[in-house]
């Protein structure tokens, strides 16, 4: 098991550079996630030795590998588009890297046996890859990027073209073949969920930076700036007007309200952000010690109105889009007690929940 | 109540492609039947036990398969540099894919006189060079020089056809090659060598086929008792009048055309599903100073030995020959005798006539079954079908129009060369209305316009621009063709391309190369449509 290490990996064209400095450690799943655009696969050809930085480090098991060839990296792909030779059946897929490392025919029969049976394609062997499904394609990818044993394995958004359900399946296979292995494994994406479900750390990416890199439970509930808190939906960010000091406590005003905050958050940012599940309804509309209008504190809690945009429903759940101060974000609530699409409603916020940015 | 609406709907297919066909079939038809005077199989048995028919087909294989070797030869370097490098003077390369189609056969072969030839003037530089008594370059009227000619003459096709799969192979299966542990050598015989291969099959039977059905090229350099089927035919109806024979020469040399017009069409196939799920890798610039090299030293032999024979003919039409032998000097005097000679007008107005007329039908059927053809699921008979004109040479339709009409015809001169250019036209159109977005005459359908309504509101003027591309082209074959007039000479009827090739055999070469300069200048103008090269290549 080998960490990955990108140092000012940096890449420019006249009007976008990518600079990425992140750690993928030893054994794990680094998810990377962000916008399309942002620069997310520049990143991984970058790494793969596809695309040849202007400046930087890349380091490999702690070996700098910046100026060595794709092949000589010890690094395997999984393409977005699968990218399985078209010319070549399954078995001549699997095999080709076998066979570029002359491996004994025997010996590379077995090898690729094992490896589609681990992918539940056994008996697939003489399919070309036209005559698969989207699925079975990944599938046969994934097995011929690892029949070579890479130490690190970069995956580019490889299930961004299958259906729900299939992604969900295959992301599973993945992490099931990632975990029996033990090879270190950075996974593109643009899905955030999916970038969640999978990483054992994360990093968001825009404009060609690395935003935050954390665990994915890290970045959701403490994300670092408004923009990560953003893209991550986890709760609203709003943009605080000033800072107020009153009655021994610290609040931050925003256009929507005045929120009481903990004195260890640092009076200097620019966003108020919680939550989405630290917004409680409240029937009590300006309670006494209320700013202005209905919104305002209630008993050391901050209280903002918001109108539900649209209401969807999800199972168990209702995620509701709402907008409040010119501020769209989602919220998600139980069954029963969402607002109906329209209504504008008080809630009330819990001041440990929030934090600014 | 109700009441039934008997829907009337004009569909344009309906009218010209069985005309078309007729155009197509009548011909090979009444090309087919003398072999029926008198019992097909004895006549066939009477060509069949001929020398002159098994030597013929010999030689029209042989020169045509080495032809296109030769062309893929000196076609892939170029394809290549099209395809992945980035230099000064690639758009020149790249417009010379359409020489093949708008220079005419007439036209290369008198700059190889000029230019090959044993007073020609590389022997003239290479005897002065070296100091040499004999012309060392003598490999014109010989088996050699028809492949050379040939070669030469058709690489852009293949350099055409196979740079434009080669950008186009997949991106990511050579990236993920290179992942596996693959040299570059590797990646390229395993990875990219694959998906350029059907472009590279249906590139050489292309060129085979047109090489097959070589008329004047052979006609001038093949020498006495030498000739193609095509050629042979030629002469077995016009000189010899053995009608059975020429038919046996006809139906033998178009079903071996048919053969290859078969393997083109199921390389063209597989090139075609390679190119669908493509992502183009960007040209980069040369990597060493080795392939830069190599870069200039092919481009100055395609200089030398390309452009060279075509620029010849520029200048032989500048000199003037005085009558001190040896002597020459610079002018326009050539064109200034061959615009007074009599006839030379209505030489020019039965070419532009020809070639609009021509240029109409192909037109016409070209957008048509364009249309048709995106209403088909892409099968091999699909493909291949509205290609098989392709398949049938200009000779072989001219000799039938005459045998069906029982006379030259000027009709039957502008229905062969129609029929000849139709199937590059379909493709220059194709390349436009084939690939063009179908959601665009949904959405009109869906809007309430009918199916020649949307035909006609929508995608006709989506394909106007190649359409005039193909239009262009087909008028260009057409006043650069000398085969069908050549094969069925109308009396009094004089086309500039007839006037060049008689100018020539009577060995008036200045006056011929202002003919071929001004024929280059009528046709040469489609070298600039971009449309007509995306639809060559």
């Amino acid at each position: 098991m080998v960490s990955l290490e990108l140092v000012r990996l940096t890449k420019a064209w006249p009007l976008e550079t990518v600079d990425v400095s992140l750690e993928a450690e030893a054994g794990k799943v680094l998810a990377v996630a962000g916008p399309s655009g942002c620069g997310k696969s520049t990143m991984l050809r970058m790494v793969a030795g596809l695309e040849r930085p202007d400046s930087g480090k890349l380091f490999v098991g702690g070996i700098d590998v910046t100026s060595t060839e794709p092949s000589g990296r010890g690094i395997g792909m999984v393409f977005q588009d699968y990218a399985l030779f078209p010319h070549l059946d399954v078995f001549g897929n699997v095999a080709y890297g076998l066979r570029v490392r002359r491996m004994r025919r025997v010996e590379l029969r077995a090898r690729v046996g094992s490896l589609l049976a681990a992918v539940g394609l056994a008996g697939y062997e003489r399919r070309k890859p036209h005559e698969l499904s989207g699925g079975e394609r990944q599938r046969v990818a994934l097995a011929r990027t690892l029949a070579v044993e890479p130490a690190v394995v970069l995956f580019d958004e490889p299930l961004s073209s299958l259906d729900a359900a299939l992604r969900k399946r295959l992301r599973a296979d993945i992490v099931e073949e990632q975990r029996r292995l033990g090879f270190t494994a950075v996974y593109v994406t643009h899905d955030l969920e999916e970038a969640m479900a999978i990483g054992d750390t994360l990093a968001v990416m825009d404009s060609g930076k690395v935003l935050q890199c954390a665990t994915p439970r890290e970045l959701w509930e403490n994300p670092a700036s408004a923009a990560v808190a953003r893209f991550m939906g986890s709760g609203p960010c709003l943009p605080i007007v000033c800072f107020e000091r009153a009655g021994g406590h610290l609040f931050a005003v925003t256009e929507t309200g005045k929120f009481p905050i903990d004195d260890d958050n640092a009076a200097d940012g620019s966003f108020l952000f919680f939550e989405r599940g630290a917004a409680e309804p409240t029937t009590t509309p300006g309670l006494p010690g209320a700013v202005s209008g209905p919104s305002g504190h209630d008993d050391g809690h901050g209280v903002m109105a918001a109108r539900c945009l649209r209401a969807d429903f999800a199972g168990d759940v209702v995620d509701c889009a709402m907008q409040t101060g010119g501020e769209r974000f989602t919220l998600r609530f139980r069954k029963g007690r969402a607002p109906e699409a329209g209504e504008e409603r008080l809630y009330r916020v819990n001041p440990t929940s929030v934090r600014v940015l | 109540m109700t009441s039934k609406r008997v829907r009337q709907t004009f569909r344009p297919g309906a009218v010209l492609l069985p005309a078309f066909a007729a155009l197509l079939l009548v011909p090979l038809f009444a090309a087919f039947a003398p072999l029926f005077d008198g019992g097909a199989l004895s006549n066939l048995a009477r060509a069949f036990s001929e020398p002159r028919f098994a030597r013929s087909f010999s030689y029209g294989l042989s020169q045509a398969f080495v032809s296109a070797l030769l062309a893929a030869l000196v076609g892939l370097p170029g394809a290549f540099l099209l395809a992945r490098r980035r230099f000064p003077g690639k758009r020149i390369l790249s417009a010379l894919s359409a020489v093949p189609f708008c220079v005419p056969p007439l036209i290369i072969a008198i700059g190889f006189v000029l230019y090959y030839g044993r007073e020609g003037i590389l022997n003239r530089a290479l005897m002065s060079l070296f100091k040499l008594d004999e012309p060392p370059v003598r490999f014109l009227y010989s088996f050699v020089g028809v492949v050379m000619a040939h070669g030469f003459y058709n690489f852009p096709v293949v350099m055409s056809l196979v740079g434009g799969a080669w950008a186009s192979s997949p991106k990511r299966h050579e990236d993920a090659a290179r992942l596996l542990g693959a040299s570059e050598s590797r990646v390229f015989m395993t990875v990219t060598l694959p998906s350029i291969m059907p472009a590279i099959g249906a590139a050489l039977s292309l060129v085979f086929l047109m090489c097959f059905y070589s008329f004047i090229i052979v006609l001038l350099f093949g020498g006495p008792g030498v000739g193609t089927p095509e050629v042979e035919l030629y002469r077995a109806a016009r000189f010899e009048f053995d009608r059975p024979l020429a038919s046996a020469f006809a139906l033998v040399e178009t079903l071996v055309a048919m053969l290859a017009l078969a393997v083109y069409g199921a390389f063209e196939k597989h090139a075609g599903v390679n190119r669908r799920d493509a992502e183009r890798v960007a040209p980069g610039p040369f990597s060493s100073y080795l392939g830069a090299g190599a870069a200039l030293l092919y481009g100055a032999f395609i200089v030398v030995c390309f452009m060279g024979p075509l620029a010849s003919i520029l200048v032989e039409s500048l000199t003037l020959r005085t009558a001190a032998r040896g002597s020459s000097a610079l002018g326009l005097g050539n064109y200034a005798s061959l615009f007074a000679r009599k006839g030379f007008a209505a030489a020019a107005f039965n070419t532009m006539v020809l070639g609009l007329s021509s240029a109409t039908i192909a037109a016409a059927t070209g957008f048509v079954f364009s249309v048709g053809l995106k209403r088909t699921r892409s099968t091999l008979a699909s493909k291949v079908l509205p290609l098989l004109p392709l398949g049938v040479s200009s000779v072989v339709l001219a000799y039938g129009w005459n045998a069906a009409l029982g006379r030259p015809s000027v009709f039957a001169l502008a229905a062969v060369q129609a029929v000849t250019a139709y199937p590059f036209v379909l493709r220059a159109i194709q390349s436009s209305v084939g690939l063009s977005d179908e959601r665009y005459v949904e959405a009109a359908r869906m809007l309430g316009s009918s199916r020649l309504g949307s035909t006609l509101r929508v995608r006709l003027p989506m394909a106007v621009p190649a359409l005039a591309s193909g239009f262009a082209l087909a008028f260009a074959m057409s006043a650069g063709d000398a085969n069908a007039i050549i094969a069925a000479p109308v009396g009094g009827f004089e086309t500039i391309a007839l006037m060049l090739y008689r100018l020539a055999g009577a060995y008036r070469l200045n006056e011929a190369c202002a003919a071929a300069v001004v024929l280059a200048v009528v046709t040469g103008f489609i070298f600039f449509m971009k449309d007509v090269r995306d639809g060559i290549a």
